[in-house]
């Protein structure tokens, strides 16, 4: 819901009209949501017939498609197989295993090479798991890359084609986009575009999910999938050929991949799997200790496939921003509120505008470094910080939670990189959360869109990988920053992550060195299916692609 | 090399004869039997084809036997070959590409379940007009030429399609074999319009495939010979419309197709009254009453298809719909 003219006016009207108007309004937004999903339904049809073959392909290399199939229901399975039989490349095989109990899906699934000369079955005694059965797919499959493809599935036409695109700009691990299509295989729905390589958005879920294709030579490097992560056995097999191979990633953003599933919101399929939890979390265990970094995985309850690592404790100090004169007492006043939220042993810089806004024990309690304001106010605050990192205010904002601020120092100071938290309004709508290179220049993410709301790009709380910081709330160490101009300004080395564990809410502006940012003075306007969300590049692995 | 057979049926079509059987070959397959089937035409066709071209087989039926049959007589010569293992139907105002052939053996060669294949048919007028790149059969009951008079802007295919418009199409030896009435691949009862819509349905049904085949383009005049009457392919089309409907497919899907046939001759009859065509209407009609008092004549055939029918009623349901 947005924060428009009509809702407003509603709300207000709806003191006196309650019984009225608000049943209205409700039934307004149910319209709406009920036509986006049918707008979606009819661009994701005709994105179906477009064709994003452009040119010759100066490769053509041979992809392996990779299907464990167990009792796979028979329209499922013929779609899934016309699908590919339907590409525009040529130059590829089908391995299926068929590991299905029932006779007939068995039969029907034997009798499936006769489609095509290129179709291969792998016949498997018994069902040992998803993971034995696809190690069995990509030891019989004589391709130089394998495509991962579910058995009831479908792909888009150029979807081979497309990949075999990514290839041949280098990549070694290829993703796309990809959307849901209802069990009858009618209805598109529920959309992800992806962002390009985002490795810390891959430890909080596995956004890259489907459509994967991966070199043959570094799967059988690594040895397959393994069988104790069944559940999550596709992510496993991801992080340990990133974490060893480092291989050059490409992200096709075109929605190529059409994932069967019930239409059901994700909070009515939890189910009593804790298998794949488990799965997951040991996942993440060997990728943090293959990384040295120290940290335990957390598994969010209602979220199955959502992980949080929370890393060792570690010291911080918050550097409060210049403040203009009007603003001081309230500043005062949130500072002292502040308080609860932070370490005891955290020390507090401010200006010297604070003494005169607090009580002598308040003074004490705050534990506060006071720095006289003026022209190397900001150079003074970060040379007196003597923890490895810092959380600076630009800002009043007030945590949610009272754990979240050293959650969020931890985090930048075990990863080595400037956190972002996100910050809300009361109604939970995104005032910030990070500035991210889209067609359009740097653009706000997700300014004016709900918190842990359901969008295109993803869900709104997950942890991104972003460009670049509004300065607002930053957490940071030493070593990236350098102030010019009494503003902040970031190192090259400078990585910049969106941690929206801890969420801020606004309160009021310090300063109005906000105006002198480039974001403020930048066009905002554009539509949400226009906008591309890139990062930088990260651990040697390229993520920008070129275009 | 895989020996191709190419039937040509001709009825009074002297003067499209030359250019049809010039492209047969000038086909860079190189491995080729032509056959030109007469059917008792008036002007001379067989005479000129026997002088012109006499490494031409040529055959007369003797009187006018129709589409179907002359076709059915065509294969059956081709089959006495051993080596012939895809027959090509050309109508003879169509006319192909020199690599049409080499693409579509290319492409079947890999698909033993293959049992129709075309290329993109475009218009022989206008070579950036489609005529035809499939048959799809909508929830009406009526069999639809794709993409007629779209542009011809991007490549089509590879894709498993309902059916192919014969005009210009491959069957594969393999499919006639496993005909269940013997050598009737075309039905003669129907005599003209909707055999190859009849036929691609009875492959859909016995759980065949006919693609689509990229890069192989034919050009077609459209109704050459039939083209003179209106009124009588008209009738012919309603006529044999009920009779493909009634020999292949379940009685489930026609208990749901019947209330949408109503609605959509309705609407013909309209836009035919609004488009000046009144006298066209009492064809429409004559051929549906016709068609529908004819439907016991193909209850034998239904009754033997149904035990040779491999796929289910949901699936078939789901492949009859307009993009497809």
């Amino acid at each position: 819901m947005d924060n428009s003219f009509s809702n407003r006016l509603i709300d207000k009207l709806a003191k006196y009209a309650r019984f009225i108007l608000l049943p209205l309004k409700r039934t307004y937004i149910r319209h709406k949501r009920r036509s986006d999903r049918r707008a979606y339904n009819s661009w994701a049809a005709q994105n179906e017939d477009q064709c994003f073959v452009e040119g010759e392909l100066t490769q053509a290399p041979k992809l392996s498609i990779v299907v464990p199939a167990y009792n796979t229901d028979k329209d499922h399975y013929d779609e899934m197989v016309y699908s590919v039989i339907n590409q525009h490349y040529e130059n590829w095989e089908l391995v299926i295993v068929n590991a299905s109990d029932d006779l007939e899906s068995k039969d029907h699934i034997k009798s499936s090479t006769d489609i095509d000369a290129r179709i291969i079955i792998v016949d498997v005694e018994k069902n040992r798991g998803i993971s034995s059965n696809t190690n069995a797919g990509i030891e019989a499959a004589s391709g130089e890359y394998i495509v991962f493809l579910d058995h009831d599935d479908l792909l888009h036409p150029c979807a081979l084609h497309c990949a075999a695109e990514g290839i041949n700009n280098g990549a070694e691990l290829v993703y796309t986009d990809e959307d849901k299509i209802t069990e009858d295989g009618i209805r598109y729905f529920g959309p992800h575009c992806k962002p390009d390589w985002s490795p810390k958005l891959l430890e909080n879920l596995n956004y890259i999910n489907h459509l994967t294709v991966i070199k043959s030579s570094l799967v059988n490097k690594i040895g397959g999938l393994r069988k104790e992560c069944d559940g999550a056995q596709d992510y496993d097999l991801l992080w340990r050929i990133i974490d060893t191979h480092k291989p050059k990633v490409v992200h096709i953003s075109h929605i190529l991949y059409h994932w069967r599933a019930a239409m059901t919101s994700t909070a009515n399929q939890i189910s009593t799997k804790t298998y794949i939890f488990e799965a997951g979390k040991k996942t993440l265990e060997t990728h943090f200790a293959a990384r040295n970094i120290h940290a335990n995985i957390h598994v969010l309850e209602n979220r199955p496939g959502f992980y949080k690592p929370s890393y060792k404790e570690a010291p911080y100090t918050v550097v409060i921003g210049e403040t203009s004169p009007d603003r001081q007492p309230a500043a005062a006043a949130w500072i002292h509120q502040l308080r609860d939220y932070i370490d005891k042993d955290a020390a507090v810089i401010v200006g010297d505008w604070f003494k005169k806004y607090s009580t002598n024990e308040e003074f004490a309690k705050t534990n506060a470094v006071v720095i006289p304001q003026g022209g190397h106010y900001l150079t003074t605050a970060i040379d007196k910080v003597q923890t490895g990192s810092f959380i600076l205010f630009n800002e009043a904002a007030i945590p949610r939670n009272k754990k979240s601020l050293s959650e969020l120092a931890n985090f930048a100071s075990a990863e080595n990189i400037v956190a972002q938290p996100v910050i809300i309004s009361d109604n939970n709508t995104i005032l910030d959360a990070g500035l991210v290179d889209s067609n359009y220049g740097l653009q706000p993410l997700f300014r004016g869109i709900k918190l842990a709301e359901n969008t295109f790009f993803g869900d709104t709380d997950w942890v991104r990988d972003i460009n670049s910081v509004d300065n607002r709330v930053i957490a940071a160490s030493k070593s990236h920053v350098k102030v010019k101009n009494n503003l902040l300004t970031f190192k090259n080395e400078a990585k910049f992550v969106l941690w929206p564990h801890t969420t801020l809410e606004y309160i009021s502006f310090l300063n109005n060195n906000m105006k002198k940012t480039p974001m403020f003075n930048s066009q905002l306007n554009q539509s949400m299916f226009e906008i591309k969300m890139k990062s930088s590049t990260w651990d040697g692995s390229e993520g920008r692609a070129d275009d | 090399m895989t020996k191709v057979a190419y039937i040509i049926v001709g009825w009074n079509n002297k003067d499209l004869l030359t250019e049809c059987v010039d492209s047969i070959v000038a086909q860079d397959h190189s491995d080729k039997l032509i056959i030109y089937i007469d059917n008792d035409s008036k002007d001379d066709s067989e005479a000129f084809v026997r002088n012109k071209y006499p490494n031409v087989t040529v055959f007369q039926v003797g009187y006018n036997s129709g589409f179907a049959k002359a076709n059915n007589v065509g294969i059956e010569i081709a089959l006495k070959d051993p080596v012939v293992k895809y027959i090509v139907l050309l109508n003879s105002d169509a006319r192909l590409d020199p690599k049409w052939t080499s693409s579509i053996v290319s492409f079947a060669d890999k698909k033993p379940k293959a049992a129709l294949l075309q290329g993109t048919t475009l218009d022989y007028y206008n070579h950036s007009i489609i005529d035809s790149t499939h048959i799809y059969m909508s929830r009406n009951g009526q069999g639809t030429q794709a993409h007629w008079r779209y542009y011809y802007t991007s490549e089509f295919g590879p894709k498993r399609v309902f059916g192919v418009n014969a005009a210009a199409c491959v069957i594969t030896r393999n499919f006639i074999e496993a005909q269940p009435f013997g050598d009737q691949i075309l039905d003669e009862r129907l005599f003209m319009y909707l055999e190859d819509v009849d036929l691609v349905t009875r492959a859909v049904i016995m759980g065949w495939d006919n693609y689509l085949v990229p890069g192989a383009r034919a050009f077609h005049m459209g109704s050459a010979s039939s083209g003179k009457n209106p009124g009588y392919s008209l009738y012919m089309t309603f006529r044999n419309n009920s009779a493909v409907l009634v020999k292949n497919y379940p009685f489930a899907i026609l208990f749901k197709i019947i209330p949408k046939i109503i609605r959509s001759d309705i609407d013909t009859i309209r836009t035919l009254r609004r488009t000046d065509r009144k006298q066209m209407v009492k064809k429409v009609l004559k051929g549906r009453i016709v068609g529908m008092l004819r439907s016991s004549l193909y209850l034998y055939k239904r009754h033997k298809l149904r035990k040779h029918r491999a796929v289910s009623n949901n699936e078939l349901w789901r492949l009859m719909r307009k993009g497809y």
